[in-house]
């Protein structure tokens, strides 16, 4: 009996003894996300697993530019953690508004095109030339799949007697202008630059239906060029032709540079989120918004502007027609969330904050008592809304601020069998030694329980008249709400 | 004496290294074969081969799979080399991919062994220092867990579980989202 136990032991190696350059060598070849339960087997492999970090568990919110180093920054609220993301993608003088499926991000440059970047890769896709640039507010309407070719983007400009709207198809751009007034439709403006000032540059084209530019502009646009033209691999340099990115962000005050992934987040002014100001139908800094079909526009005082898509309809909602004054606001944002159109009011520095909800068979707004399960992210152009986010971000509002300073990552972005991870990039760690334990780095970065620090949150269950300190808070300009690995809106 | 090199007489007349197993048992390749083992280039380099290489971490049923292997790659290599000047590109590129589904096969077939031999080859492949069996070997024991929760893993590699419940508690708390 003896001797077969021996002989079971002596055919048993031990492989929690294997030596930690080994271990960690397995550990690298594992999918990001089988590393923790790899981690959790025993001790030594515990040191040896490389910490990670899920993108994709929540909203995040992406500096809206791509350093020419190829760095963007990524604030995730759920894990308050700044990573400072290594993207193949370059993209100069280009503006992020979106974000797809597939780790791509949606950019728009100078020259008037859309890219779609991939952060993983960076394979790109490029769209034509778009002929307008100024005054619009841009999203991006995906079907999941992830095929650039295949996904929507609407520009939109709105006014209080026409929208106009440039849509890529997926092949070329389409232009179309409506106007329920007497004489004053087109979409066949001959400047391609100054479409800014809406509406009073009409010409006399009237027809109130999509204008598919093609051949009918002789400043020979490109919208027939093959699809496959556009496509540049990562061929992506800037001919710093231009410098009018866009007016109407309201985010695209100056450029950040940052270069050093080690640099503190100081750079993060404490300035209050600067939009508003917008002339066009006294539009919210809210990008429109599609619910049911319908692309719905927020007005700074709680109107709505409808565009139905299909019909090419724009419309001024006669209802609701303000919030009310019980709900004085600075901002506000529309978001769609479960099937349902929210308002969320902010104010001068953040709070108050109220979230309305549009009835809609009386087409009104009320003010809701709880979220329920869901998370709203929003202060950006894009909010985000999340029906079952972590737990402790459930009734929420998140803006873009948070409290303290985040711990900074210098880190990858890598996928795995379609999940999305920030895979922190640790010199040392490449070498780990027995005796670090990665749980101890870990612990002393954590921030759970600690009121000083932390994304900055407005919770619906605590008493309204509770007015969260906001105040050393830091605003996060320049950053803009996304869910890596998710469409959006 | 299992002379895993007898059988290779072309290249008999190439150089010819004497590898010698912990168990003294000796082997006789050829240095193409050998040398894929950085850790024996490098001695073959320094001049110290004369006499055979004594390797006293390996066993010589271990040094025998070990072997195996760096033949087969170690003719596929040359067969590679050797076939570029004498076919045209495509029939090269045809050739090439013959060649890595060849040597892929080779691998999967090779990779089916007990998890002790698993083990013993991974150290073999450290020590010897061979970039290509070490990453062959690794990566069949990444694949093996893949998916497998902490406890199956412990299981299949019979490890202990030597973390103190706290520190397991913490561990999961830290990655909750890798155990839902």
């Amino acid at each position: 009996m003896v001797s077969t136990d021996e002989e079971e032991n002596n055919r048993q190696p031990p492989w929690s003894r294997l030596l930690p350059e080994l271990v960690s060598m397995i550990c690298q070849r594992l999918c990001p996300s089988d590393v923790p339960r790899f981690g959790a087997v025993c001790k030594r492999w515990h040191c040896c697993a490389y910490p990670l970090y899920p993108a994709d568990s929540t909203p995040i919110l992406i500096s809206n530019t791509i350093s020419d180093s190829g760095l963007i920054r990524c604030y995730s609220p759920y894990l308050n953690k700044m990573f400072i993301v290594r993207t193949p993608l370059r993209a100069p003088e280009s503006r992020i508004f979106s974000a797809a499926v597939d780790g791509r991000v949606i950019l728009r440059r100078p020259d008037k095109t859309i890219l779609f970047g991939s952060l993983l890769d960076g394979s790109a896709f490029e769209t034509t030339e778009s002929k307008y640039d100024e005054g619009y507010f841009w999203t991006s309407n995906e079907d999941g799949t992830g095929h650039p070719e295949k996904c929507g983007i609407l520009g939109f400009c709105p006014n209080i007697h026409k929208l106009r709207v440039q849509s890529w198809n997926g092949e070329r751009w389409k232009y179309f202008g409506y106007s329920s007034d007497e004489d004053d439709s087109s979409s066949d403006e001959d400047d391609s630059s100054s479409d800014s000032s809406l509406g009073s540059n009409s010409d006399s084209d009237s027809d109130p239906d999509w204008d598919d530019v093609e051949n009918s502009d002789e400043e020979g646009e490109e919208e027939e060029m093959e699809m496959e033209k556009g496509y540049t691999d990562s061929d992506l340099d800037s001919d710093s032709n231009s410098d009018s990115v866009d007016s109407n962000d309201g985010e695209d005050a100056d450029k950040e540079g940052e270069e050093e992934t080690e640099e503190e987040t100081e750079d993060v002014e404490e300035m209050e989120v600067q939009e508003g100001n917008l002339r066009l139908f006294t539009m919210s800094c809210s990008r429109p918004v599609l619910h049911k079909g319908l692309w719905y526009f927020l007005g700074g005082g709680g109107s709505l502007g409808v565009y139905d898509p299909k019909t090419f309809d724009w419309s001024l909602l006669s209802r609701p027609t303000s919030f009310g004054s019980e709900f004085p606001h600075k901002n506000c944002y529309l978001v769609e969330s479960s099937q349902e159109l929210l308002a969320v009011l902010t104010g001068r520095d953040g709070t108050p904050i109220n979230v309305l909800k549009l009835k809609e068979e009386e087409m009104t707004w009320e003010r809701m008592d709880s979220l329920g399960s869901r998370a709203i992210f929003t202060g950006t152009m894009a909010s985000l809304s999340m029906a079952k986010p972590p737990k402790a971000m459930a009734n929420k509002v998140y803006l873009p601020k948070f409290y303290g300073h985040p711990q900074i990552i210098p880190a990858k972005l890598t996928a795995c069998r379609g999940r999305f991870f920030f895979v922190p990039e640790r010199k040392e760690m490449q070498q780990p030694s027995s005796n670090k334990p990665v749980y101890n780095f870990m612990r002393e970065h954590d921030t759970c329980g600690d009121k000083e620090e932390g994304a900055w949150c407005y919770d619906l269950e605590l008493d309204s008249g509770v007015d969260k300190e906001i105040r050393g808070c830091k605003n996060m300009l320049q950053y803009i709400w996304v869910h890596l690995g998710r469409s959006s809106p | 004496m299992a002379s895993a090199g007898s059988g290779d007489e072309k290249a008999a007349a190439a150089a010819m290294i004497t590898l010698i197993s912990s168990d003294n048992e000796k082997f006789e390749v050829t240095e193409a074969t050998a040398t894929l083992s950085q850790t024996i280039r490098h001695m073959i380099e320094d001049g110290c081969t004369d006499g055979g290489v004594p390797l006293p971490n390996v066993t010589s049923k271990i040094l025998a799979r070990v072997i195996e292997y760096c033949k087969k790659h170690a003719t596929a290599a040359a067969g590679e080399e050797g076939s570029s000047s004498s076919f045209s590109d495509a029939a090269f590129l045809e050739v090439d991919r013959a060649f890595l589904e060849e040597l892929e096969e080779f691998d999967d077939a090779f990779l089916e062994v007990d998890r002790a031999t698993l083990f013993d080859l991974i150290l073999a492949a450290n020590y010897l220092d061979i970039k290509g069996l070490l990453n062959l070997t690794c990566q069949k024991v990444a694949d093996s867990v893949k998916g497998k929760t902490p406890e199956q893993i412990r299981e299949m590699y019979n490890i202990v579980n030597d973390l103190t419940p706290e520190e397991e508690a913490e561990i999961r708390r830290e990655t909750q989202w890798a155990f839902e």
